[in-house]
């Protein structure tokens, strides 16, 4: 048995699979992707490598790599846990996706995409996972636009800025290949740091490149854009986290860690910025996600396995955090009906819970205390306001990350007012659909419950960064 | 391949690349999005084995086959866009600005490609940036499909310089006809919108 070969075909099969069976029974085929994504996130941990695996009493081999076209795709012991990351959040995206309405090929781009997500970790030398992470936003754009939101301009946006940003990496790919992995010229130092900045810069849409973000919003079914926001991202902070752990005169330079403070701040102040003069729920939301991508950057800029742990538990917690907004904002703003300040006047009576769950998702994304995020942003925070790891930006690093907590409270108080808004017209009811009232109540115990009691998933989450054996090994 | 071809292909590559910029009917932006393709093919010869020249022709004009079936199918109510005297005059401004632009800066571009032949090095960022031009001028997805091939076209040239691992070709072809169907399809849903769009309809 050949281990990525498995990640690769199966889900493709997958794929094939869920598209055909779906029409005849969509909850069961949902059911089944949910158990098997979570399966093969479960298999991926425990798959012996380059040994034997007795299953029965019979010995199978099981080989780690395979070559195509010249070059080796290598399941790395090393990658289980992002493997393990990147499918089982695939799977929690399955299964919330029973709560809203129905769409036939949600599941098998999903597939699809974890299937390239597998290849963008598996293939050697890896700066060519940028090829597969356009190609996953290829498959992904595809979610954004359908009969029922007919508007493509911002998928057309995203396709454009991740080309270039796939452009990019390939040079800085080409150019590290040329200088031998170690530029010893200052000028190409400088020079492969612009064509990184600029190629990650384009990949996670850092400011002036987020303009398809409120498009996207706007104009695409809510949950796709949480499928998008949680692991397209997570796929792209991997690479990132890659480039520091494969290079070491990239984890070393000091340069580097400067422009991911840079970046974070960055994206920290213009999205709570932002946010807070947002008439429409679903552009304040995409600009607080755009908040937690900065305290993403901002946690990969301290030094050391502590930055790599941070970043990873705040990544599982934003996934959770916008996969809840997701269907919550998919029960608030149905097809075609607005979600500006005006119009979503005494949605908490009609939806209760979708209103909660969307309050707490949207608190939660900015870091909140007693939610998901707060313990990682917690620790972030006395990271930053360390004299070591303070560096040339000083006290604007935290004040940036709390800047951004105060605008994304606001933002959501500025929403959750008029919603709040009772009126005797407005009878008080709850969800209809019984499988939406029971995702979003364990929704709401969950972001909760994981804020109060962080040790409930921190360890095993931020074991995830042992993937990366050069950042958790520096000193 | 003889020189003479070599120059027939700069002159398609550089011809196509200006008519798709300054033409907006589509049946001429097509045949324009061909000539360019079949330019690449040319003056990739010159820095790659024929059977890569040869087969980044081919994804060419099957990009180009793929956006012409869309448009017949609908029947070109993905309506030519308006090209006043004035608007194609701002164009070829803008286009004269950027090949002039290259012709002085490309000393120091070329070092982007790691120093290709001359003529490749501003065949390969004629087509990026005239791509990238295109690109701002419209926002229809299948103009974006036909701007966005260009970029990738112009960046392939140059890249062919660089890296001509097998893989890394199929890639970059499997990535172009992708993002071809990937933005016909974003088209597709978006069409009848367009085309009420284009008969002024609210």
């Amino acid at each position: 048995m050949n281990a990525p070969a498995v990640y690769l075909v199966l889900p493709v099969a997958a794929a094939l699979a869920a598209y055909f069976l779906f029409p005849l029974r969509p909850r069961l085929t949902i059911f089944i992707s949910t158990v098997l994504a979570a399966g093969m996130a479960w298999f991926a941990s425990v798959l012996p490598l380059d040994a034997p695996w007795v299953v029965l009493g019979y010995p199978i081999s099981v080989s780690g790599s395979f070559s195509l076209l010249g070059r080796q795709f290598t399941f790395d012991p090393s990658l289980r846990s992002a493997v393990l990351f990147l499918f089982f959040g695939g799977a929690a995206l399955f299964g919330g996706s029973l709560a809203t309405p129905l769409s036939r090929i949600l599941v098998p781009v999903g597939w699809v995409v974890l299937s390239l997500f597998s290849a963008s970790l598996f293939v050697q030398p890896f700066l060519y996972a940028a090829f597969f992470l356009f190609l996953s936003v290829l498959f992904l754009s595809l979610l954004l636009s359908d009969s029922s939101y007919p508007v493509p301009r911002g998928a057309v946006r995203w396709i454009s800025y991740s080309a270039l940003g796939m452009l990019f990496l390939l040079l800085a790919g080409s150019e590290l290949s040329i200088l031998d992995n170690l530029p010893t010229e200052t000028a190409d130092l400088h020079f492969l740091l612009l064509q990184l900045c600029l190629g990650f810069g384009l990949l996670i849409s850092f400011p002036p490149f987020h303009f398809w973000l409120p498009e996207v919003v706007d104009d695409s079914s809510p949950y796709s854009v949480s499928f998008i926001l949680s692991l397209y991202i997570g796929a792209v902070i991997f690479l990132l986290l890659r480039f520091l752990d494969g290079f070491s005169w990239l984890r070393l330079s000091l340069a580097v860690y400067t422009a991911l403070q840079f970046g974070g701040v960055g994206m920290c102040l213009v999205g709570g910025v932002f946010s807070v003069f947002q008439s429409r729920l679903g552009r304040a939301i995409g600009y607080l996600s755009m908040c937690n991508l900065g305290a993403l950057l901002l946690s990969l800029s301290v030094p050391g396995p502590s930055g790599a742990q941070t970043a990873m538990v705040l990544l599982a917690a934003r996934g959770f955090s916008l996969l809840v907004w997701g269907v919550s904002f998919h029960s608030l703003r149905p097809t075609h009906a607005s979600d500006r300040l005006e119009d979503l006047r005494g949605a908490a009576a009609t939806h209760p819970l979708a209103f909660s769950a969307a309050l707490l998702s949207g608190l939660s994304l900015v870091g909140a205390p007693g939610l998901i995020s707060f313990p990682p942003l917690w620790a972030l925070l006395k990271e930053l306001t360390s004299s070591v790891s303070a560096g040339s930006l000083g006290l604007l690093l935290p004040f940036s990350l709390l800047l951004s907590l105060l605008a994304g409270v606001l933002s959501v108080f500025r929403f959750a007012r008029p919603m709040l808004h009772f009126t005797v017209t407005l009878p008080l009811s709850v969800e209809k659909s019984r499988s939406l009232r029971v995702f979003l109540l364990a929704s709401i115990f969950l972001l909760l419950f994981l804020g109060l009691f962080p040790q409930a998933y921190l360890p095993w989450v931020a074991r995830s960064a042992n993937a990366f054996v050069n950042i958790i090994g520096a000193p | 391949m003889p020189s003479e071809f070599i120059l027939i292909g700069f002159i398609c590559l550089l011809s196509g690349t200006g008519f798709l910029t300054l033409f907006r009917s589509w049946t001429r932006s097509l045949s324009a999005l061909a000539l360019q393709s079949v330019g690449l093919g040319l003056v990739s010869s010159q820095v790659s084995p024929l059977p890569v020249a040869i087969a980044k022709t081919i994804v060419g004009l099957i990009a180009v086959t793929l956006l012409a079936l869309t448009l017949s199918r609908e029947n070109r109510v993905v309506a030519d866009e308006e090209n006043s005297p004035i608007q194609a005059f701002f164009r070829f401004s803008l286009l004269l600005f950027l090949f002039s632009s290259l012709v002085a800066l490309l000393p120091q571009l070329t070092g982007v490609f790691r120093d290709p032949p001359a003529g490749v090095a501003f065949a390969a960022l004629s087509l990026f940036c005239a791509g990238l031009l295109n690109l701002g001028l419209s926002e229809h997805p299948l103009r974006s499909a036909a701007s966005l091939l260009t970029v990738l076209q112009g960046f392939e040239l140059g890249y062919l310089w660089i890296e001509q691992s097998l893989l890394v070709l199929a890639l970059l072809a499997v990535t172009d006809l992708a993002m071809v169907m990937a933005l016909i399809i974003l088209h597709s849903h978006a069409a009848p919108q367009t085309a009420s769009e284009s008969r002024g309809e609210p």
